[in-house]
């Protein structure tokens, strides 16, 4: 896996901007008439960053507030940039980094306390904004109630995650260099998309292990086969300035957070600056959570360049683990 | 490798398909383009293209000297290609592989009837390899004598195994792209300044820069390596550097044997002409003076699919790997004691 150059601080400006601009403008298209491409429709092409700090998840010490306040934000950024320069040692992953930079920076520990992990050398800057979750509803910015069945699902996930991996299959999909999964919400880790628009088609690309999404806008329907796909089958339309994805027909393979083969993916993409998008989803599967929930992202046009994804390149984790495994069996072999 | 293949077209439905597409008039959105244009001005490469055909890379030692087949050789010949496409029964000691409902080459030999797709240099045949590659050959030869296809050497891992079977790079999605055995299937995409080469097999997609910006440095090597377009008249020449290391290709050096193949070195310079509504040629030159002492030239004539390209799915629901490692495992712990 490969990192782009750190840039050092945040500009001043783009962080004022962000002080200054109200959580609640997020979600509403720009006064400002959207460039058109080629097609005459919205044009989103270009290349965009998810390199926002915010959490999926509101974090419960908050009590409900959607926003922080001018003194909180500018707390967490210090914390931040001081837990996590470049040589502070193991990078934070994911919601870990705003919520350990809000709440306990002193009880900060690798996610991989036995041998390490990837220090911050492999993550670029973060984006700091004010709002406390990406989750815009329910209003609350938590995910929903999972249904019974699910909860015993991921009761039964937790106790597989915790023994060890006796063959690949037991690790997850981006370990296996598979995907990310759909949606991909992992900020600041090669959270980069080129968005290419033609006639009857977009195209995404993720530079997470090359997904490449070829999305069509002709009205044509859903795949009818009896067809599955780790990203699910996806069908666009645009309505209004908005590009409204929807993606059914995933794998019970696929990996969303939970979700089963019945999620239902309806993502909206909205250029509202010419450096922002704003990608906004609604995830619904009823087995699954007890109502849909819908979360709203930041990206941000970025002048960078999109590069080949090299998974488990230079490294021996996964051969490391599994060699691990075969050490483990040998040794109860030979103990009985 | 598993692979989903679902070719639902049959010929008659394309021809009917691509007539249609000729003849609807294009979106009213921008400018009206004249046909196979985009709507500003470039010749328009768009859509799903299928590279199957029964005519061979190298041409077969029977056509020596004879560039083209006369019309009973060619109907012979795909007659021969739709014959072989049955089940067989292994032989006897052989596990199997996959039956024919895999497979998915074509039965068709290019229009133009040649011999070979090797189109240079003239004999048709793939240049003589150059004296390093002879020596990695012989190298390899004895490295893996007494080693089965697509199994690691004694003490070796699965990065012994080839990089189509590790699902990095498509054996026949290249770059370059050359026809085999199934997933025969490339989509293009355009807008102004690049193009999107998605290939069903990988999934692999370049995206294709034609604003002449520079190859990357030349230390960032990619598996795909690193591509650069540009306009030579109504021809898209894309040319290709930076691989990693051995690239899919080399497995088609045949003699080679896969991985003492082509490698980091190669230089591609791939062509794309839309020749009719119906067709997309194909052309790609490959040079690597560390593997053959000359460069040379295959054409493949692409025709267009209205059929979809689907996720490709590979290893899933099958053992394969799994077991050739746990073969090669156990071969190890046998050789241990």
């Amino acid at each position: 896996m490969r990192s782009r150059p750190f840039r050092a601080v945040t500009a001043p400006a783009a962080m004022l901007a962000a002080l200054l601009a109200p959580a609640a403008a997020l979600g509403q298209s720009s006064d400002r008439a959207v460039p058109r491409n080629q097609h005459g429709h919205p044009d989103l092409q270009g290349i965009w960053g998810n390199n926002a700090v915010t959490p999926l998840e509101r974090p419960e010490s908050l009590g409900g507030r959607a926003t922080l306040t001018a003194e909180e934000l500018a707390r967490v950024q210090t914390t931040a940039e001081e837990l996590f320069a470049q040589d502070a040692g193991d990078a934070a992953f994911g919601d870990q980094f705003f919520n350990v930079a809000l709440t306990a920076p002193e009880t900060f520990t690798s996610s991989d306390g036995g041998t390490g992990n990837y220090n911050q050398f492999w993550l670029v800057e973060r984006d700091f904004d004010d709002r406390t979750s990406l989750i815009v509803d329910p209003p609350d910015g938590r995910l929903p109630r999972r249904t019974a069945a699910a909860q015993r699902a991921a009761e039964t996930a937790r106790a597989s995650r915790g023994r060890p991996a006796a063959w690949t299959d037991d690790r997850g999909l981006s370990e296996r260099c598979i995907t990310f999964g759909l949606p991909n919400l992992l900020a600041g880790y090669n959270s980069y998309y080129q968005i290419f628009q033609t006639a009857d088609h977009v195209v995404i690309e993720q530079e997470l292990i090359h997904t490449t999404r070829i999305i069509p806008i002709d009205d044509r329907p859903h795949i009818d086969h009896d067809i599955d796909q780790w990203h699910g089958n996806s069908v666009g339309r645009w309505e209004g300035d908005t590009l409204v994805v929807e993606t059914t027909h995933f794998s019970p393979q696929s990996d969303f957070r939970g979700a089963s083969e019945n999620l239902k993916l309806v993502e909206r993409f909205t250029r509202v600056g010419p450096d922002t998008m704003h990608y906004e989803f609604t995830a619904s599967d009823p087995t699954v959570w007890e109502s849909s929930w819908t979360a709203l992202l930041e990206w941000r046009r970025t002048d960078d360049a999109i590069f080949e994804y090299a998974c488990h390149e230079g490294n021996i984790g996964m051969e490391g683990i599994l060699a691990g495994a075969r050490a483990d069996e040998a040794q109860a072999g030979a103990g009985e | 490798m598993t692979m989903h293949h679902l070719r639902l077209a049959s010929t008659g439905v394309l021809i009917v398909a691509a007539a249609a597409a000729w003849l609807a008039p294009r979106p009213a959105a921008g400018q009206q383009a004249s046909p196979l244009r985009t709507p500003w001005g470039d010749p328009d490469l768009q859509g799903v293209w299928d590279y199957r055909t029964a005519t061979p890379m190298e041409r077969p030692q029977e056509f020596a000297g004879q560039e083209f087949l006369t019309p009973e050789e060619a109907a012979e010949l795909e007659q021969q290609a739709a014959d072989s496409q049955v089940d067989r029964p292994p032989r006897a000691g052989d596990p199997g592989t996959y039956n024919q409902f895999w497979m998915d080459s074509g039965t068709n030999v290019v229009g133009t009837r040649r011999t070979s797709l090797i189109v240079d240099p003239p004999d048709g045949r793939i240049p003589e390899l150059a004296p390093e590659a002879k020596q990695r050959q012989a190298e390899l030869a004895a490295a893996r004598a007494g080693v089965g296809d697509d199994v690691p050497r004694p003490g070796a891992w699965v990065e012994d195994v080839p990089v189509s079977v590790r699902c990095i790079v498509g054996f026949n999605s290249g770059p370059p792209m050359y026809p085999a055995a199934y997933n025969n299937n490339v989509q293009l995409f355009q807008i102004p300044g690049y193009v999107a080469i998605f290939n069903e097999m990988g999934p692999a997609v370049r995206m294709v820069p034609l604003d002449g910006r520079p190859h990357l440095p030349e230390g960032l090597r990619q598996w795909l390596g690193d591509s650069r377009g540009r306009w030579d008249g109504d021809t898209l020449v894309v040319e290709t550097a930076n691989f990693l290391r051995e690239t899919a290709f080399g497995r088609y050096a045949g003699s080679v044997g896969r991985l003492g193949g082509s490698g980091p070195n190669i230089r591609l310079v791939e062509r794309f002409t839309r020749v009719d509504a119906d067709t997309l040629l194909y052309e790609a030159t490959v040079a690597d003076e560390t593997t053959w002492v000359r460069p040379w030239t295959y054409a493949v004539p692409m025709r267009k699919s209205d059929a979809p390209v689907y996720e490709y799915a590979c290893h899933e629901g099958n053992y394969g790997l799994e077991n050739i490692l746990a073969g090669a495992l156990r071969e190890a712990e046998t050789a241990g004691r």
